[in-house]
């Protein structure tokens, strides 16, 4: 309550000079903090590198699965299995170098926000 | 020889890393045949979905112009999901503030639960994380279906490619498409899993130091000074696993309803 009153007390005897360096120290403030704010999308070395692992064996999963499911039902092993699993090879590749330029977008906009 | 005695979690030094994963029944159910028991994971799904209804419930109640601590919470994570889906998806995302938002606090409570100790961690199960994954999977494809008709289906045909690798490339769009519910709820459940299998095996190691007595005991400041960082670690990764649960949510409503 009193740490209120100080305030409005204090802001009453600014001139336009404290008001204009206030503005500037708020803004470099206000900056900061958006900064750190949005740090957790840059993520960690390692949560990067475990991201687009996943996004690599999740391809190879989904292909192989796929194949061995067609295999299954058709009676053709092995021939779908191996199809797919080089099919869901290149779509996990696909899948990381999305990821990859999604993220190295990401960290372009950062580097842009923290220079600007 | 302690990880070799998987079964044998009770008593003695061997502190078994897996045992806080097990899943026990505390209410027995059945359907139809169907095992529908009340299980310590429900109990903790449960508490997790208590204290989000009790956060945004209590935390909004004074409707302070100036909030208050809770209140502050609460309002910080309604405008945390409310940005993210503005910058992810647009205004026309607005509309399912309500499923990323509960989505999002469900995936962060559950992890942040789980770092209680003694607590289960509804999220280190594949079951619990795929379910979720499938939900959002097939929602953001019935809204893609929805929005756009068979249009949809342009969205797996790369443009600006030779009409000869259109089959090919169909194929291999269309497989990456359906990875999106594995790698999504891969990541989430081996994150957690695996944080939490490795502060179990280091504090199995500090027990082992301190039952082996005399020199050795000081050895166990060791895998402790670890522990205490790799919690800290652990309160981060269980707030950004659920943050990229959350974002990737988005990033795929995004492609239904914009198609690119």
């Amino acid at each position: 309550m009193t740490d209120g009153n100080d305030g409005k007390a204090h802001r009453d005897e600014n001139t336009g000079d404290d008001l204009t360096e206030f503005s500037a120290r708020l803004s470099a403030k206000q900056k900061a903090h958006h900064r750190s704010e949005h740090a957790p999308s840059r993520g960690s070395a390692i949560g990067m590198a475990f991201r687009l692992s996943t996004e690599m064996v999740a391809g190879l999963v989904v292909g192989g699965g796929m194949g061995w499911l067609l295999d299954r039902w058709l009676g053709t092993a092995p021939w779908f299995l191996l199809v797919f699993f080089v099919l869901g090879m290149a779509a996990g590749i696909l899948n990381v170098f999305r990821t990859a330029r999604e993220l190295s977008a990401q960290a372009a906009r950062q580097a842009e926000e923290d220079d600007g | 020889m302690a990880a070799e005695n998987g079964h044998g979690a009770e008593g003695g030094l061997g502190v078994d890393p897996m045992h806080q994963f097990e899943i026990t029944t505390i209410i027995p159910l059945e359907f139809g045949g169907i095992d529908a028991s009340f299980t310590n994971s429900a109990l903790w799904m449960v508490i997790s979905a208590a204290l989000i209804t009790g956060l945004t419930v209590f935390g909004m109640s004074g409707r302070a112009m100036v909030p208050g601590r809770l209140q502050s919470v609460a309002e910080l994570s309604y405008e945390f999901v409310a940005n993210m889906i503005r910058d992810n998806v647009g205004s026309e995302g607005q509309r399912y503030f309500p499923f990323i938002f509960t989505l999002f606090m469900f995936v962060l409570f559950s992890n942040m639960v789980g770092m209680i100790p003694y607590s289960f961690t509804v999220t280190s199960h594949i079951i619990v994380t795929f379910g979720l994954a499938m939900v959002i999977f097939l929602g953001v494809t019935v809204i893609g279906f929805a929005k756009h008709g068979l249009r949809f289906f342009e969205f797996f045909v790369p443009k600006g490619i030779p009409v000869v690798l259109v089959p090919l490339l169909v194929v291999i769009e269309v497989i990456s498409y359906l990875t999106r519910p594995v790698s999504l709820s891969v990541r989430l459940f081996a994150n957690m899993m695996a944080g939490h299998t490795m502060l179990k095996v280091f504090a199995g190691f500090v027990v082992a130091f301190v039952g082996a007595g005399g020199a050795l005991t000081g050895l166990a400041i060791g895998p402790l000074a670890f522990m205490v960082a790799f919690t800290g670690l652990e309160i981060l990764v269980a707030f950004l696993q659920a943050y990229v649960f959350a974002i990737l949510t988005c990033i795929y409503l995004n492609d239904a309803l914009h198609m690119h």
